[in-house]
């Protein structure tokens, strides 16, 4: 009596099973979490730029170690890059951003320009949106390093700018990563 | 990325509970011993079948089952992993636990006439693995920090600890006379291997910036202690099977107290107010384990809000090159991401348990020859409720049942349980415990109405064992 009862429980115990699932959707996993950074940003008088002759052309620019993109995690998964600059200029002259990509040999990958505009001393706000896909994202991924350059092009009117010469120009600037973790 | 999917399924798969309702009380089956050691004994001696005495395991998750994510249902994967992704709470936690009795028995002493002490004694390996669902960390990993601007993510989320250990222990059990019983057990802990994260704090937030469009403000104190577990990594390693074998080697050197060692204490009592009634309470594993071998800590500890980068030119006044300036933006985060390995000791509690029943006899056996019921006879069947609770690190998870036992013959018994707690509130339990001859054999599982399709159950656990029991002479 009681072996059979032990049996019969010892039989629903092996025979109790795991049904209906399939484990190998596991395989189907995909995440696609959108981040987001600061990227670039600077905020300028006019006096910095002084200038005498109103004529001239006058070149600033910086060099910043960018290899994030090299990263193991981001060359797997990141499927589109944008970056989205927003520049408000309140000084009454042309400008110029040009950002530059190079890679380790010192190669440029890639390049692009916003061109600002002015309205006097009011705020213009120029928006710029570059974005990085398929071949384009490769080559950001060989990216180490990025170049910013900004020209202020001569005074149509011929003003020089000195130390009391008004407005402002200023970079906001983020990155937005757009990955797709899978499987492969 | 396949081992993130392994790493999810095992999370998902497993998670074990520690409460033992089945066996709690069950006086017929000596492991019932190490639940309350002032559980009523009524057998002469017994030992445990080496081994096999007591096999338990148990796995759950609040809030989750396997089902729910793997059903193959045609629902698309990623839409079944959202909706658990964000139905569970920071609270709803993944538990295992696994025992095995390596040996164990006990025997009665003290007055010849009836013996009023039992002693036990024994040796059993454990396994407790106890996480929370890290939710804001799911929640930023699955969908970023772009639609998350202003929402502070709680990196406390991240709350686990799991332990494997041996257990050696010695109770003394004394009727104190028909109504009182109680006992106490000492235990000597030798932890095979330890991992503890449960102090995690800090944040990570993304906010509208001032001069910029966004300032991620990281802040970190997130610590994990492990014990047992350097030295395994650091095994020479000549393939896969090498390691294991001398992993499992080395680990079982630690048995013994060969491991990190610690101490603690079960104590427990049984008192009938009226001879039907029956009150018994109980705490275990009141005890710490002390890691002082082979211990590794590792630390990520700091605090940096990041704005972007702001260039140099044309001047800003600080005299820094754009270099230094941009070195000292990768030197805070370097600093803030660099694991720190420290080597101190620590102190582990245990996760101490409270069992607790109130409980009716009735129904004595009728006997045949004249139609009566024999007065000295042991009552059929009983009933009551029992309550168990379990100290974790964020709070304590409870649980409530109604059992009922019954005597079924006279070699065998049987008990029901309804349980209700964090896993669910239809948790059926059925023990059978028979002795034939002098040999015991029990065997009990839980959540019967999930059985047919464990997937889809919160909770489950068996346990099964052999004893050789030697009755009281009838007298």
């Amino acid at each position: 009596m009681t072996k059979k009862i032990v049996c019969c429980f010892l039989l629903v115990a092996i025979f109790s099973c795991v049904k209906d699932v399939d484990f190998e959707q596991a395989e189907d996993i995909v995440l696609s979490p959108v981040v987001e950074s600061s990227l670039v940003f600077f905020d300028f008088e006019a006096s910095e730029f002084s200038e005498p002759t109103g004529t001239a052309i006058v070149t600033v620019g910086d060099d910043l170690e960018l290899d994030i993109f090299n990263d193991e995690f981001l060359r797997d998964n990141l499927t589109r890059c944008e970056f989205f600059f927003e520049i408000t200029n309140s000084i009454d002259r042309n400008f110029r951003a040009d950002i530059i990509l190079y890679d380790e040999n010192d190669q440029i990958t890639y390049a692009f320009a916003i061109n600002v505009m002015p309205d006097g001393n009011n705020e213009v706000v120029t928006t710029h949106t570059e974005v990085f896909e398929e071949a384009l994202l490769e080559q950001l991924k060989s990216t180490v390093r990025l170049e910013l350059i900004l020209s202020m092009f001569p005074s149509a009117t011929g003003i020089p700018l000195d130390e009391n010469s008004v407005g402002n120009i200023k970079m906001r600037s983020k990155a937005t990563l757009f990955f797709l973790i899978d499987n492969e | 990325m396949k081992k993130l999917s392994y790493i999810f399924l095992f999370f998902i798969s497993f998670a074990f509970a520690q409460n033992k309702q089945l066996l709690y009380n069950f006086t017929d089956i000596p492991q019932s011993l190490l639940l309350n050691p002032g559980a009523e004994v009524n057998y002469k001696w017994h030992a445990g079948f080496p081994l096999l005495s007591h096999i338990h395991a148990s796995a759950g998750a609040s809030g989750v089952t396997v089902y729910d994510v793997f059903a193959d249902n045609g629902v698309n994967f990623n839409d079944k992993l959202r909706r658990v992704v964000y139905n569970l709470d920071r609270n709803d936690y993944f538990t295992i636990n696994q025992q095995l009795e390596i040996f164990s028995g006990g025997f009665a002493y003290g007055n010849s006439y009836e013996p009023d002490k039992y002693l036990s004694f024994g040796l059993y390996q454990e396994l407790d693995v106890h996480f929370y669902y890290p939710r804001d960390y799911a929640i930023l990993a699955y969908e970023g920090n772009q639609n998350n601007i202003g929402r502070s993510f709680d990196l406390g989320d991240l709350n686990g600890k799991g332990e494997l250990l041996s257990v050696l222990h010695v109770g003394i059990t004394k009727k104190v006379n028909k109504k009182w019983t109680y006992g106490v057990r000492g235990k000597i802990y030798s932890s095979l291997l330890n991992f503890k994260s449960t102090n995690n704090s800090g944040s990570f937030v993304t906010t509208e910036g001032t001069n910029n469009f966004y300032n991620h403000s990281f802040d970190l104190d997130l610590q994990l202690q492990t014990s047992g577990y350097a030295s395994l990594i650091d095994l020479d390693n000549d393939g896969q099977n090498d390691w294991n074998r001398k992993a499992i080697k080395e680990l079982r050197k630690r048995v013994l107290f060969g491991g990190n060692l610690g101490l603690g204490l079960d104590a427990g009592f049984t008192y009938h107010p009226k001879e039907q009634w029956t009150i018994t309470g109980s705490i275990q594993d009141v005890g710490f384990i002390y890691h002082t071998k082979d211990v590794e800590t590792y630390a990520l500890k700091g605090q940096y809000t990041f704005e972007g980068v702001n260039p140099l030119f044309p001047n800003n006044g600080s005299g820094q090159t754009a270099d230094e300036y941009w070195q000292e933006i990768t030197e805070n985060f370097e600093d803030l991401f660099e694991l720190d390995t420290i080597t101190t000791n620590y102190m582990a509690w245990r996760s101490p348990k409270i069992n607790g029943s109130a409980s009716y006899k009735y129904g004595k056996k009728v006997l045949k020859e004249c139609n009566c019921t024999a007065d000295d006879g042991d009552y059929l069947n009983e009933v009551g409720l029992q309550l168990f609770a379990i100290g974790r690190s964020r709070r304590p998870q409870l649980s409530v049942s109604a059992f009922y036992y019954r005597r079924l013959f006279n070699f065998l018994s049987g008990k029901v349980t309804y349980t209700v707690d964090g896993f669910s509130k239809t948790n059926i339990g059925v023990g059978l415990s028979s002795h034939i001859g002098n040999i015991n054999f029990y065997i009990m599982a839980d959540n019967l109405l999930e059985y047919q399709n464990l997937a889809k159950s919160n909770y489950a656990s068996v346990q099964l064992g052999f004893n050789y029991i030697f009755p009281m002479e009838k007298k």
